[in-house]
């Protein structure tokens, strides 16, 4: 029944297209690997630059109080965006009749949700205490 | 005008921003900037005619009012700053010595009007300025003497204006054009002999800081003798060679030198240049490479110049309230910052030339014992810390900082600080030590604490020091006492209240007690620990050592007492309010959130949107399919009337719909970011029939209106069609109905005729599926309606 009907990306009369597929998948496949690995090195970063640092930002304390904004500079710089292309690649990549081959979700998830705890629990609470104790000093 | 108001600004520049602290040495002559010092300044200016043609715009007014406000700025830091302004030519026109200070910078500054925009001397005569400066010093018990000197050429008896001779103390007769070369020739020995001017004035202690307008090579020899053997070459032996000596062939750039060559109170950066591109950068790796650390700096002074008429611009700070000055005639730019002891970066543009300036403060020692109580004959430890102008100095600054002591032995810094071991302490009521902190060149601080040295006494004793306690709000902060009762007694503490200074400046009292008293009875027994209780009057950011003297009476011998100092390393700020912290924390939660969401909905958007038909080669054809009833039943679609290639058309896209003839499809895409998105496919009939794909591996769907697929089903291969149920139930009579269609195609895969026979085909193969699948769900209807099992 289905006989000579050529399939999109098959059949012996479209071998370029084809190959042109398959190129589209390999770039993706790559942007998806590079946004895991940014996802995964982002966390280890973020999780990096709260190691040692005291619980009181108080005035003065530039570096730890940098440390706390490069860290969530790096969350809404690179985070975010990676997790953006992550979820885009591993959504649409895979051509037209096949659902990716490559699934490695878990580590994608996984580090934004540990970039996205730590910045949050612990440089975003910390800036926080800082914010509530200048404007309490002040007040 | 310009120039007076440049002048302003560069005065201005120059003064620091308040109570200066900075200790930087640096004043010519290697004087000492300290409360007791007298500083004497005589700016002896130029007054001959050249100066109409060397410097017409008055230049040198600019650069030597720089020099009056820079040495005012000395004035809060010194005992008394002295100056005098006085004009030299062919005579020595003295001034008078000012007290420099706010008040009379006023005075100081007329006077260099009205000295230095007089050009009217016919000669030049360094031996009437040398004299006339060796005078002014005359009998001077000032500690820190200079004579700023400016000129713009050489000793020159003029021959032009000698005809009716010219006296001079010096030369016997009048000096006419037959005699003046011999009398020009007496002018090195007179200042450069032993017993001249420049000895006499070395003798005095006079610094001479020498600038000449000019070239020096055009210099003759004579006059080059005496410009730089005063001006620092001891090679050409006139005078002590105490000097410095500058030249400037430009006269637009002569603000800049005087600017430059008059900074006092600070040491310049040797290592700093602008790139090719004009770009200069000044961060706190510069500064650290200069002789101190940089959290020591407490001024930087950006001079920079960069081309007549474009001055330098202050492109970027990380410093707060910078002041930039600049002056477009001259082109240049005085920018002052004030570090504040962090990473720092101050970046100026269009710069050819700069002198920067950093004035720091030494850091100060601060010594503490390692244990509350010291006693005499026993070996004891002693700690040492730097207090900067900018808080503690902590980690790798500590290794540019030397700590000298008599009393004990010196270690190499931890990243706190330095300790000092004696071996065993002396039979004595106390023990001086005494710490030499030397944190660059000049920069010198020294202090001397005393400890009291007890007597074993076996009274209750604080065996260590309380380790470094932090918190927030007013307290009460409890601090953990190790405390040795040895026969048991009383530890008391003499004075309770102590002082911190908060980061605002503000006093905070902090108050210390046991339980609300101030002293603590305590059973002879083995070591315990003692709570003390430390409350703060105020809150504020403060970390601080805070000191509190304590004394000890033992049970046995109440008579006796002995008194140690316990040293609390104490950090506290403000508290934080609870419900401001949960409003920040839940805020940057949301934000986090919303911007999550908009991720995951942007990409759901992105993956649902409907593939581009003419970039996918993508077309549509409109057929029109017969429907009719079988005997036994069934339906049979059959193609009545097959597209020719003739017929593909583009369909009308955008990213959220697709309009193929009759066939719509819309994106769908849910607020609800898990919800994958999908397209809505409709033919605009009652009942849709539509098969998607390559054949049987396709999908196959028969349904109400329209049904739920893909955005990339419209890259086709899809055969869409649609029956009112009107047809339908024409056909349930027998009737045969014809029915729209529309196929989408790649036509990539096929060319002209062979399009037309590929896209018969396709539409004939999913035709048959579709009548199937309508069969299948038109007998099930009719089940539901007659109730049939």
């Amino acid at each position: 029944m289905t006989g000579n009907v050529p399939i999109p990306g098959g059949g012996a009369t479209t071998t370029a297209g084809r190959t042109a597929a398959g190129s589209r998948v390999a770039t993706s496949r790559r942007w998806f690997y590079a946004s895991v690995a940014v996802l995964a090195l982002s966390a280890l970063v973020i999780a990096f630059l709260a190691l040692g640092e005291p619980w009181n930002l108080a005035p003065g304390m530039t570096a730890s109080f940098t440390k706390s904004i490069v860290a969530l500079l790096v969350t809404l710089v690179l985070v975010l965006p990676a997790f953006a292309v992550f979820r885009y690649e591993r959504q649409s990549a895979g051509g037209r009749w096949h659902e990716p081959a490559w699934r490695p979700s878990l580590i994608g998830w996984a580090g934004l949700f540990v970039a996205l705890a730590i910045a949050i629990g612990w440089h975003g609470l910390r800036l926080a205490f800082y914010i509530a104790r200048v404007w309490t000093g002040e007040l | 005008m310009r120039r007076l108001l440049l002048a302003a600004l560069v005065g201005l520049a120059m003064l620091p921003a308040g109570a200066a602290l900075a200790q930087t040495p640096d004043l010519p002559g290697d004087c000492v900037v300290d409360e007791n010092a007298v500083v004497q300044v005589l700016l002896l200016i130029d007054q001959s005619g050249s100066l109409a043609r060397t410097d017409p715009d008055d230049q040198r007014l600019i650069g030597a009012r720089a020099v009056i406000r820079s040495y005012a700025s000395l004035a809060d830091r010194v005992g008394r700053v002295e100056i005098q302004v006085a004009g030299f030519g062919q005579d020595y026109r003295p001034g008078e010595w000012i007290v420099l200070d706010e008040d009379s910078l006023g005075t100081a500054l007329e006077r260099v009007d009205a000295v230095g925009s007089v050009e009217d001397q016919l000669h030049t005569d360094y031996v009437y300025a040398m004299e006339g400066a060796a005078g002014a010093f005359a009998g001077s018990g000032a500690t820190c003497q200079i004579l700023f000197w400016f000129t713009d050429g050489e000793h020159d008896l003029d021959e032009d204006y000698l005809a009716d001779g010219l006296e001079r103390n010096y030369f016997p007769e009048l000096v006419t054009p037959a005699n003046v070369t011999e009398a020009e020739a007496l002018m090195p020995g007179l200042i450069c002999d032993a017993g001249g001017y420049a000895d006499r004035l070395g003798a005095a202690g006079v610094s001479a800081q020498i600038m000449l307008l000019g070239t020096e090579s055009q210099l003759d020899e004579a006059s080059r003798r005496v410009l730089r053997g005063m001006g620092g070459d001891p090679s050409l032996q006139c005078g002590p060679g105490n000097g410095s000596f500058q030249s400037v062939d430009d006269a637009s750039r002569l603000p800049y030198i005087m600017a430059c060559a008059s900074q006092v109170g600070a040491y310049q950066l040797t290592n700093v240049a602008p790139d090719a591109n004009g770009a200069l950068v000044v961060n706190e790796g510069v500064v650290d490479a200069g002789p101190a650390p940089y959290q020591l700096a407490t001024e930087i002074r950006l001079i920079t110049r960069g081309s007549a008429g474009s001055p330098p611009q202050l492109a970027s700070t990380s410093l707060p309230d910078p002041s930039t000055t600049s002056d477009a005639d001259s082109g240049m730019s005085v920018v002052l910052a004030h570090p504040v002891g962090a990473s720092f970066a101050v970046e100026m543009s269009g710069v050819a030339e700069a002198c920067v300036w950093v004035a720091a403060q030494a850091a100060t020692p601060v010594v503490q014992s390692a244990s509350p109580s010291v006693y005499q004959g026993e070996p004891a430890e002693f700690l040492v810390v730097a207090e900067g102008p900018h808080g503690r100095l902590e980690g790798e600054a500590l290794g540019r900082i030397e700590v000298n002591s008599e009393n004990g032995q010196v270690s190499a810094p931890d990243r706190t600080g330095w300790s000092i071991g004696v071996p065993t302490l002396p039979l004595a009521e106390s023990f001086d030590v005494g710490v030499e902190m030397v944190s660059g060149p000049g920069l010198i601080q020294s202090v001397t604490q005393t400890f009291p040295l007890n007597e074993q006494i076996n009274a209750p004793a604080v065996v260590t020091q309380p380790g470094p306690v932090s918190g927030e709000g007013l307290g009460p902060f409890a601090v953990d006492l190790e405390v040795d009762p040895r026969d048991g007694g009383e530890l008391c503490l003499t004075e309770a209240t102590s002082a911190l200074t908060a980061a605002n400046g503000e006093v905070i009292n902090a108050t210390a007690g046991f339980a609300g008293v101030d002293c603590v009875q305590m059973e002879a027994g083995p070591v315990q620990t003692v709570t003390m209780d430390l409350t703060l009057d105020r809150s504020g950011f403060a970390h601080q050592v805070i000191e509190i003297p304590t004394r000890s009476v033992p049970a046995t011998s109440p008579d006796r007492a002995e008194e140690g100092l316990l040293a609390i390393d104490f950090e506290v700020t403000p508290r934080a309010n609870p419900a401001l912290v949960a409003v920040i924390v839940v805020g940057l939660m949301l934000l986090m959130l919303a911007l999550l969401w908009a991720i995951l909905y942007g990409v759901n958007r992105l993956i649902g949107r409907i593939p581009d038909p003419r970039r996918n080669r993508v077309r549509y054809a409109e057929f029109v399919a017969e429907v009719s009833p079988t005997e036994y039943g069934q339906l049979e679609i059959s193609l009545a009337e097959p597209p020719v290639d003739s017929q593909f058309r583009l369909p009308r896209r955008t990213p959220s719909r697709l309009d193929a003839g009759n066939v719509r499809m819309q994106r769908v895409v849910s607020p609800i970011p898990w919800l994958p998105p999908y397209a809505r496919i409709g033919i605009g009939r009652d009942i849709i029939g539509a098969h998607q794909g390559p054949g049987l591996p396709g999908r196959t769907v028969v349904t109400e209106g329209s049904y739920r697929g893909r955005a990339r089903d419209s890259l086709g291969p899809l055969v869409v069609m649609g029956v009112s149920h009107t047809q339908l139930q024409r056909l349930a009579e027998g009737t045969s109905q014809k029915a729209p269609g529309v196929l989408l195609f790649d036509i990539r895969t096929a060319r002209g005729a062979d399009a037309s026979r590929v896209a018969a085909e396709i539409i004939n193969d999913s035709l048959g599926l579709i009548a199937a699948e309508l069969t299948a769900s038109n007998m099930v209807a009719d089940m539901e309606r007659t109730g049939e099992a």
